[in-house]
């Protein structure tokens, strides 16, 4: 169980996939029964720690917020997720790209070739972008909190 | 007779564009034009300003988008 709880997330999943290896086992038989077992619970456990990783990143990619986290980190966490895709939505699309680009790690020269910009260009506009995203998310932000105090 | 022509040498102490310092900060540049940009930064208030500024704005937008997009995946065991 040790062995599997290194390959999964959780405990739980661990146990899962050790209880599933057992049930699969009755359906056949092989020669080897312990080795069998090991190794069929590691795939599981390894595949459901994959899907559990697979899950929380899309989870991330749509705003869902963590579920680990309490119920109000989890509401602000998902808030502000969707005052980031709200501000983001209202930039032009080429500063869309270029911060989504940006921050997903792509080199200035990747940045400029997917857009069709000059290398050199990029590091200002670049700073254009960020600017006008604060300053869309930080107006937004305000009103929000002058229409809350109204 | 034919006229020689030549560039002007670039003003060493000439500020670099925001854009250089952004690229700077990323780690964009030649180490040539890095080196410049860090030798001009320690003795140009402005600039040293103006990349602190640069590097609070990364910061505040990082914070926030970094929780927007997907992990990078990683490297299957």
């Amino acid at each position: 169980m040790q062995a599997l709880g290194r390959r999964t997330a959780n405990r739980d999943d661990a146990e899962d996939a050790a209880q599933e290896a057992f049930v699969r086992l009755l359906d056949v038989n092989p020669r080897n029964p312990r080795a069998w077992l090991y190794t069929v619970a590691s795939n599981l456990a390894r595949d459901r720690s994959r899907r559990a990783s697979r899950q929380a990143s899309l989870m991330r990619a749509h705003g869902v917020a963590d579920q680990s986290a309490g119920p109000e980190v989890q509401l602000m966490q998902g808030e502000r997720r969707r005052s980031v895709q709200v501000v983001l939505a209202m930039l032009p699309p080429r500063d869309q790209h270029l911060l989504l680009l940006h921050h997903g790690g792509a080199s200035y020269r990747d940045i400029a070739q997917a857009l069709g910009i000059a290398p050199g260009s990029v590091g200002s506009l670049l700073t254009r972008a960020h600017r006008r995203f604060l300053t869309c998310y930080e107006s937004r932000h305000d009103q929000a909190d002058t229409s809350a105090r109204a | 007779m034919t006229k020689r022509t030549h560039r002007p040498a670039p003003d060493r102490n000439a500020h670099p564009e925001e854009g250089d310092l952004r690229a700077y900060l990323d780690g964009e540049l030649t180490s040539f034009a890095a080196m410049r940009v860090a030798l001009h930064t320690r003795r140009c208030r402005a600039c040293a300003r103006a990349v602190a500024e640069l590097r609070t704005l990364d910061a505040r937008a990082t914070s926030l988008l970094r929780g927007f997009l997907p992990a990078p995946a990683s490297r299957p065991p």
